[in-house]
């Protein structure tokens, strides 16, 4: 039986994270690591409207075509 | 940048695009011109991006994400609108009346007043690993709160050390629909990874650390665990915290920061690309979830599961 505990703890992966410990102090820190940067963010500035209906009644009005994104998921949330 | 000025940008989500409402019908009309056309597309799919005139008529579309590719194609297509005459570039006026008393097919409601966070997933170094290693691969999501909801995250009497432990339903629904690893992609038919059942542990509490008027700023600290064994033995494991700051006569949050980082383990085992396949061993993940602006009105991916 010792011998199955021992092999099954060091079959076990382990692992240890880099990141620091997760406290209040290190908020700031890890919203850093995780959050993607602005250049990767260029994107969303583009002034998407968040729908194709939002952006079909509005070009009628205006008399510009439309340049839509689909995706599985919304382009701008979770894909 | 400056070529999209000459359009009016959408972005939306291909889920509502091929079910119900005037515009999933204005959009099946022309992407049916499409590069995805005809089932053309795999597993059905008609995502990419599409150039069309208010009236319907495709200009151009693709599924390629070359951007010298797209660029050349928006020109071609500014080329051709110009050069339409104007009943086909736009509705008619009987086309618009019809459209104007149709309703966009939505069951999503956006919590005038509530508590959105933006959130974003990725995957973190392990120990061994080079930190500035951290994968490329993030994802994110938005999380909503109603405000009654977002008022029960706060004590109710709130003074210094005052503890309040989040209701089951918001802690759970972070849980289960948020702390997830969609870092490579959204599973296939968006179905969510765990189920009700699959929460093990959703322990989240905000202490009150001051008070200064009517704004009460809080501490946010928790662990959690979401698990699940089919179709494979699969599991989320996260510490929590944070800091936030609502006020009273507002009656909402002016201020949210919070990480949850631990670790996580396993794949759905359907096969697709972002399914961890090859991995031997659990891995770091992060999440981080901010306010977002009163402008980003994009649903959560698994709204559909909070039960409004």
């Amino acid at each position: 039986m010792h011998a199955l505990v021992m092999f099954v703890l060091l079959a076990t992966p382990v692992v240890e994270p880099a990141t620091p410990a997760v406290t209040v102090e290190n908020v700031s820190a890890l919203e850093r690591l995780i959050a993607p940067p602005a250049e990767e963010m260029r994107y969303a500035s583009i002034g998407w409207r968040q729908t194709l209906w939002d952006a079909a009644k509005e070009a009628q009005k205006v008399d510009k075509p439309i340049l839509l994104w689909a995706m599985n998921g919304h382009p701008l949330g979770c894909v | 940048m400056e070529l999209s000025k000459a359009f009016v940008p959408a972005a939306d989500d291909m889920t509502h695009l091929e079910t119900y409402g005037a515009d999933a019908d204005f959009f099946l009309r022309f992407s049916e011109d499409g590069h995805y056309g005809h089932g053309k597309g795999p597993y059905g799919t008609r995502q990419g991006t599409y150039l069309v005139a208010p009236s319907g008529k495709l200009l151009a579309s693709t599924n390629e994400l070359n951007p010298a590719l797209i660029a050349q194609l928006m020109k071609e297509a500014l080329d051709a609108y110009a050069k339409l005459p104007k009943d086909q570039r736009l509705l008619s006026a009987k086309e618009l009346k019809n459209w104007s008393s149709s309703q966009r097919g939505d069951d999503s409601e956006y919590p005038d007043g509530g508590l959105v966070l933006r959130e974003y997933s990725r995957d973190l170094p392990a120990k061994n690993e080079d930190p500035s290693a951290t994968s490329r691969n993030w994802n994110m999501d938005y999380a909503w709160f109603t405000q009654s909801e977002a008022k029960a995250l706060v004590p109710s009497h709130a003074e210094p050390g005052k503890r309040a432990n989040w209701p089951a339903s918001q802690a759970q629904r972070l849980v289960r629909f948020h702390l997830v690893d969609s870092v490579n992609g959204l599973r296939y038919g968006q179905k969510p990874l765990f189920e009700a059942l699959d929460v093990k542990k959703a322990e989240i509490a905000s202490i009150v650390e001051s008070v200064d008027g009517t704004r009460v700023t809080v501490r946010l600290e928790g662990s959690t665990r979401a698990e699940s064994s089919k179709p494979r033995i699969r599991w989320v494991e996260t510490r929590v915290a944070g800091r936030a700051v609502w006020d009273s006569a507002q009656k909402r949050f002016t201020s949210f920061e919070l990480v949850a980082v631990g670790t996580r383990w396993g794949g759905t085992g359907e096969g697709r690309s972002y399914d961890r396949a090859d991995e031997k061993a659990p891995k770091p993940i992060g999440f981080s979830f901010t306010l977002a602006d009163e402008s980003e009105r994009v649903p959560p991916l698994y709204v559909y599961g909070y039960g409004w």
